[in-house]
């Protein structure tokens, strides 16, 4: 593609992603490049420190370009916080991976102040409308309250990330080996290994099936956005994220091609605690790079 | 179409055998020199690789799904899901040292001759113990026999390899066996079919 045409394109794509945030009435908002290192890893669970960029100012304190956009958002906001707010931001994240310093162009919403499950509707509807633009996609909404509950009586924290971390990777053969190992009741262990099986959501079997709170919380309200969302949509409760500031509602845009997701997002109400305050958000980001590649 | 990569070598004829559950066309022929088989009535193609290369093909979402031994996936430490174990390629992880020798776990740092840098890492790491790894290519055998290293870490079939170089296994380390594995995004888009297919490859 010519020079001319890929910019056409992505402008094209791009307008129409601030379109569709303009038109749900989302304010745009710029936050700054930088952060203080020492905050970066106080908070834990966001990208790999290893990953960060660093910049050294004038006093020789240690500064990152920023990771992502959502933590400066909350960190600006967090002083004078006061009523429910959509956001929306077009800007630049970097990253260092082995191939050196990687810039890219992250789209994403966030809605702020806003506890009912209708804000997280409203955050899976409007991803589903990014992808519209695209021939294969899909959008798989899971919740981190199911598996934390089902893991709640694993009391060691080393097992416990492993056990995540074979869901995530899908790895069943492990996992069964692992749990041989571990003591809890065989029904959650069945349940856990049912987690990594090649299945297709079954909300009436999960209903009937819970063991806390959490897990039925979880179920519950799954249960109302089957009902509140259509378009591509599936459900998966062995949807994890890197991200461990997620807690509640999470989801993942997919394009047949591309091997990561376009789309990645989910409810965070406990970030602002960092800033000493509590404000209920849910939001997403777009790697719009990846977005732009897969329209045709 | 839904795009398979099969590792050649020892599990490529277990693997088809295997895929014959799925009563597809029977269209790959391991005596030509081709690499790529279409059968073009089930919406499926079948490419050869290197073992190693599987991982990396779906991995990278070149083949959608992929067959390959565990040990290659524990190796390669990528994110690929795995759908099934396909109970064939049966083997073990096994640390193996001279007939003779002093004991090796005693050793305050032990040399390990590997084609498997990153398992025997983990491995020893786990068990606590200080090494140093030798990376090979091939014939690890050879390694504590001239002197290049304490020890070996390799999967192990039947063990006569072992026997035939004056080896004896010091510790098994982990079951190896054939593994079905899926790219992470094509999962997504083709969970259905993957339900039928792995039921049916689950099928004694």
């Amino acid at each position: 593609m010519s020079y001319i045409d890929f910019f056409k394109k992505r402008n094209r794509v791009r307008n129409s992603i601030l379109d569709l945030f303009n038109k749900h009435m989302y304010l745009m908002v710029e936050t700054s490049y930088f952060e203080p290192y020492d905050d970066f890893i106080k908070c834990i669970g966001r990208t790999d420190k290893d990953k960060t960029v660093k910049v050294i100012n004038n006093n020789g304190s240690i500064e990152i370009l920023r990771p992502d956009i959502t933590f400066n958002i909350i960190k600006d906001l967090s002083t004078e916080f006061t009523q429910p707010l959509k956001v929306y931001y077009d800007s630049t994240v970097f990253e260092n991976d082995k191939n050196g310093i990687k810039e890219r162009r992250q789209m994403g919403a966030e809605y702020l102040g806003n506890m009912s499950i209708e804000a997280d509707i409203e955050m899976i509807r409007l991803s589903t409308k990014v992808l519209e633009m695209i021939d294969e996609s899909v959008v798989v909404v899971g919740h981190t309250r199911y598996l934390n509950g089902l893991l709640k009586e694993v009391v060691d924290i080393d097992i416990k990330r492993k056990i995540k971390m074979m869901i995530y990777k899908k790895q069943p053969q492990q996992l069964m080996e692992l749990l041989q190992t571990v003591e809890l009741d065989t029904e959650i262990k069945d349940k856990i290994i049912e987690l990594v099986e090649v299945k297709s959501f079954d909300l009436e079997t999960l209903s009937s099936g819970y063991l806390n709170a959490e897990m039925k919380m979880a179920i519950s309200e799954i249960t109302y956005l089957m009902k509140a969302v259509d378009g591509t949509v599936t459900y998966d409760f062995s949807l994890l994220s890197k991200f461990e500031y997620y807690d509640g509602i999470i989801f993942k845009g997919y394009v047949k091609g591309l091997n990561s997701p376009v789309i990645r997002g989910g409810r965070y109400d406990k970030l602002s605690a960092m800033f000493d305050n509590s404000i209920p958000a849910v939001g997403f980001s777009v790697e719009f790079d990846d977005l732009v590649r897969s329209v045709k | 179409m839904i795009r398979i990569g099969l590792a050649k070598g020892r599990l490529c004829e277990s693997a088809i055998e295997s895929f014959r559950k799925l009563k597809f066309n029977e269209v790959i022929d391991l005596k030509s020199r081709r690499l790529v088989f279409r059968d073009d009535e089930n919406q499926v193609e079948y490419i050869l690789l290197k073992p190693s290369d599987v991982v990396t093909y779906v991995e990278n979402g070149v083949c959608d799904l992929g067959v390959v031994g565990s040990d290659v996936i524990m190796e390669r430490e990528e994110t690929v899901y795995e759908l099934a174990d396909l109970d064939f390629g049966k083997c073990k992880f096994s640390i193996a040292t001279m007939r003779n020798a002093d004991d090796i776990m005693a050793m305050d740092s032990i040399r390990v001759a590997t084609k498997y840098p990153n398992v025997a890492r983990n491995y020893f790491k786990e068990i606590g113990k200080e090494i140093e790894i030798i990376p090979l290519n091939g014939s690890v055998e050879l390694a504590p026999l001239v002197g290049l290293s304490d020890c070996i870490v390799d999967i192990v079939e039947t063990g006569s390899t072992l026997k035939a170089n004056n080896l004896v296994i010091v510790e098994d380390m982990y079951d190896v066996s054939a593994r079905l594995i899926c790219n992470s995004i094509s999962y997504r888009f083709y969970k259905p079919t993957l339900e039928t297919w792995v039921s049916k490859l689950k099928e004694a």
